[in-house]
């Protein structure tokens, strides 16, 4: 049967008709040579449209058509280079709550031809979707058409389930062995990462279970549990990144204490270094899900002492959170944010922390600006409401916000802006009717 | 430390092994497959020895035979049961051998809080590149086991098919391992004789398309499974994963899409008997081998609409009360998952549970449907709970049935023979009303 379904990219993007909607998944499951492929029939096709989520490399299907003639291309996660198109409108936002995202494929929209990137097929006739479970069976089972980009040097990773695709389900077989899968490497936070991660860390318990983002911040956050004397803790995370393999190589991650999923790691994707993709390959101490299953807040405030630790750009007086755009521009996306900060609140012994730098320093101009704002921009979106804002952290301090009234909040926020700024935003909160004459300053 | 190093460093001899097992030990081994003969056999011969005294062996089902219930063994070794396999029948009936009574989904949370674990004995799948061992043909209470235990000892097994889902030991927790490779039990396919078939028959009619599945072990249970091999979208969550199962995943009568839970995946507890499950098991991302205390827990079996569970008995009275695990005094075997089963189905929305078995027994001397129980027997599903009773005469349906319902129903279903003498028992009971 493989045989049978193994073609060229250019001979399989021909299941791509006029009008279709195409789909290629997310991050390590985006394919190459397809794309490339598809991007070639720009001159005899119209009006494609794509949806991806964060792209790790360059996409053809918007590099050969800055006009976007033939291919309108849409994404659930802005990648650095996704919000360069998005900026020139070479590229539109999908907004969504990443737990979503499966049942809105499975309920909502359609998908003509799904191009997924897979690892080889086993002798059973499963391709593992390799580094990227999250929303890629949703997608291939709503898909008419299904064409896999084998690439040999994805790894395995075992599941839970909606980890794989059999080949019985499968239109078109493309084999990509020289494309090589994407690494991010893995760098430590700066000084400042370092001390928001010291109070964070003070406020982990042994047998914890841990969901952790990208970025310095979680990489310092990682690299000082891996240094800790914690004991027993466990994983439940959207993204499964270096610093989960730097305290596992530890001992510090054993998963023996998590009440649900005992002994696995739980994870929808992995994203790193060549380390973690080693780790990860066919390791049976780790398993994959969807991401309707790994962000359910239900799911997740099935665990005790679950600690969510995510980042974000701005919050204002009231504790609006966001953590996707400053003012119109959008700079990434909701991702799975607010599953975690509902999901590890409703957690016995849970806290969900959201934590950033204090400032922001712009990179042109050398203005410094304070990321604890009076109001949001005008346009800014709000990743999680105020209502369900739980802990903030910055490197004065970390905060808790659930149960605090107006005032409560801006005196708390106030105390973890940069000290400049702090009379300024007292000004702003007393003209905002939410500072307290007898407040701490 | 590197784990090729940890492994060679950790290599023994199965009497080296045998060796550290100290006197008044409490050792475990988990279910069939899962009980490494070679160290079994090791242990008994120490045993035999008299180097050691007043060892208990916990174990469930054998299927090869075990040095540690040798008669020469004991009493240095005493053996206990909490399911019996063909050894373990004959220990216990010469009195050589304990019995656990339990459910089997009880049974891992029965170790974790009853049960002193000095050390756990286990046949494992070769170690992988990141250190782990699988326990390949059981989930059962091995995970529990390896969290009780004090030591750990395994027997290597290249013959052993690698189950992504199965517990994993890490050689990090073992104390010693031995390497062997030899052939796996093969038990021989049963014959399914012409009553087998039409209770087959009977109840496949019952299950519809989209139902989830447990069979039970036997002639019956896998005739069952063969009269499926039309239906669609069947699912399979059961204790014990069987031939007829591979037969029906491969004819693509069960494809488990419309399972509410591990949907696209079969879940087991435990498997042995052919190289074709074998095969069938390793490196498969479509089979879940999951501990019992889930898979068999009623609760999750519930879960699933349409649940249909498929399992023997040796006799059944007018109550409705169903012996599976003796016959009198003398001991057959355990309550395994039959309650489990019985009482997961009956909560689920669509549910039917069938206790199915010929009606005669003997070469056709005695019926299974029995006024009272004979003295002695073990009730392994109540008359509370059971519901579908099947023999080659037809169905009873029990579940919702008076005394006297259901004893009219169940001699409706007798050999044509036995009726008279049961309704005349029936009627001397006063419960014909």
């Amino acid at each position: 049967m493989y045989k049978q379904k193994l073609t060229t990219p250019e001979q399989a993007v021909t299941l791509v008709k006029d009008g279709d909607w195409v789909d290629y998944g997310m991050t390590t499951s985006q394919p190459v040579l397809l794309d490339k492929a598809l991007a070639g029939r720009k001159d005899e096709l119209h009006d494609i449209k794509v949806r991806e989520t964060m792209s790790l490399f360059p996409r053809q299907v918007c590099e050969c058509d800055p006009g976007c003639d033939t291919f309108t291309v849409m994404n659930w996660h802005l990648s650095g280079y996704d919000r360069k198109l998005a900026a020139q409108s070479r590229m539109f936002f999908n907004p969504m709550c990443f737990r979503n995202e499966p049942s809105i494929y499975r309920n909502i929209i359609d998908v003509d031809v799904a191009m997924i990137t897979v690892a080889p097929m086993d002798k059973h006739g499963y391709f593992n979707f390799g580094l990227c479970a999250a929303v890629t069976e949703a997608i291939t089972k709503k898909a008419k058409k299904v064409i896999v980009e084998v690439n040999p040097h994805m790894p395995r990773c075992l599941g839970g389930r909606g980890e794989a695709i059999h080949i019985s389900d499968v239109d078109a077989i493309v084999e990509a062995p020289d494309v090589p899968v994407p690494t991010i490497p893995f760098v430590l936070g700066n000084d400042i990462d370092q001390k928001i991660a010291s109070y964070i860390v003070d406020a982990i318990p042994d047998g914890a279970t841990l969901q952790l983002g990208i970025g310095g911040l979680p990489n310092s956050v990682g690299a000082m549990i891996a240094k800790s004397d914690l004991k027993d803790l466990g994983v439940h995370t959207e993204m499964l990144v270096d610093a989960f393999y730097l305290m596992a190589k530890e001992g510090r991650l054993t998963n023996k204490v998590k009440n649900l999923n005992r002994d696995k790691g739980v994870f929808a994707f992995a994203l790193g270094s060549q380390d973690l993709y080693d780790w990860v390959d066919d390791n049976p101490a780790l398993a994959t899900f969807p991401i309707d299953y790994v962000n359910d807040p239900a799911v997740i405030g099935q665990i005790d002492n679950f600690i969510s630790i995510n980042s974000c750009i701005e919050v204002d007086l009231y504790g609006q959170v966001s953590a996707e755009s400053m003012g119109t521009h959008q700079i990434s996306g909701s991702g799975g944010q607010l599953d975690f900060t509902d999901g590890a609140y409703r957690s016995k012994g849970g806290k969900s922390i959201i934590a950033m730098h204090a400032t922001h320093t712009d990179k042109k101009t050398g203005t410094v600006t304070s990321n604890i704002s009076p109001v949001l921009k005008a346009g800014t979106t709000v990743t999680d409401p105020r209502s369900q804002t739980h802990w903030i952290a910055t490197e004065y301090g970390m905060v808790n916000l659930m149960g605090k009234s107006t005032w409560q909040r801006a005196e708390a926020l106030i105390g973890l802006a940069h000290p400049d700024f702090r009379d300024e935003l007292i000004k702003e909160a007393d003209k905002m009717h939410i500072w307290r004459k007898s407040n701490k300053r | 430390m590197d784990v090729m190093q940890e492994y060679a460093d950790k290599k023994k001899t199965p009497e080296q092994i045998a060796a550290c097992v100290e006197s008044g030990w409490s050792c475990c081994a988990d279910i069939s497959g899962a009980i490494p003969p070679v160290l079994a056999e090791a242990l008994g011969k120490r045993a035999a020895s008299g180097e050691i005294q007043d060892v208990t062996c916990h174990t469930l089902l054998d299927v090869t035979p075990l040095g540690t219930l040798s008669p020469e063994a004991y009493p240095n070794i005493t053996p206990v049961t909490w399911f019996s396999g063909g050894g373990l029948r004959k220990a216990a009936n010469e009195g050589r051998c304990d019995i656990m009574p339990c459910y089997y989904h009880d049974a891992p949370g029965l170790f974790e809080r009853y049960i002193d674990i000095d050390a756990f004995f286990a046949q494992v799948s070769p170690m992988d590149k990141h250190g782990y061992f699988s326990t390949s043909l059981s989930g059962s209470c091995s995970a529990a086991m390896i969290r009780k235990a004090r030591h750990i000892y395994l027997e290597v097994n290249d013959q052993l098919p690698r189950v992504l889902t199965a517990p994993q030991i890490h050689i990090s927790q073992v104390d010693g391992l031995c390497e062997t490779s030899h052939a796996l039990p093969i038990v021989p396919p049963v014959q399914i004789d012409d009553i087998s078939r039409t209770i087959g028959g009977y109840i496949a009619e019952e299950v519809p398309d989209g139902a989830t599945l447990q069979l039970g072990i036997g002639a019956v249970p896998e005739a069952v499974g063969l009269a499926l091999k039309d239906k669609h979208d069947l699912g399979i969550h059961t204790e014990l994963f069987t031939d007829s199962m591979v037969e029906l995943i491969e004819c693509g009568a069960v494809t488990n899409d419309r399972k509410p839970i591990h949907q696209g995946k079969t879940v087991a507890t435990l498997t042995f008997g052919s190289q074709r499950i074998y095969d069938f098991i390793d490196d498969n991302p479509a089979f879940l081998m999951l501990p019992v205390d889930y898979v068999n827990d009623p609760a999750v079996i519930a879960r699933h609409p349409d649940f249909i569970s498929v399992n023997a008995a040796i006799e059944v009275d007018f109550f409705g009360q169903a012996c599976s695990e003796s016959t009198g005094t003398r001991h057959i075997s355990g309550t395994g998952g039959q309650a489990d089963y019985v009482r997961g189905a009956i909560c689920s929305p669509g549910g039917k549970s069938f206790i199915a078995f010929p009606s005669t027994a003997k070469g056709g001397t005695i019926s299974k449907i029995v006024p009272t129980l004979t003295p002695g027997a073990i009730v392994s599903t109540s008359k509370n709970d059971i519901d579908y009773v099947v023999t080659e005469y037809g169905i009873a349906k029990l579940r919702g049935k008076t005394l006297s319902q259901r004893t009219k129903a169940l001699i409706g279903i007798a050999h044509p023979k036995f009726r008279e003498e049961l309704t005349f028992a029936a009627k001397k009971m006063h419960i014909l009303i």
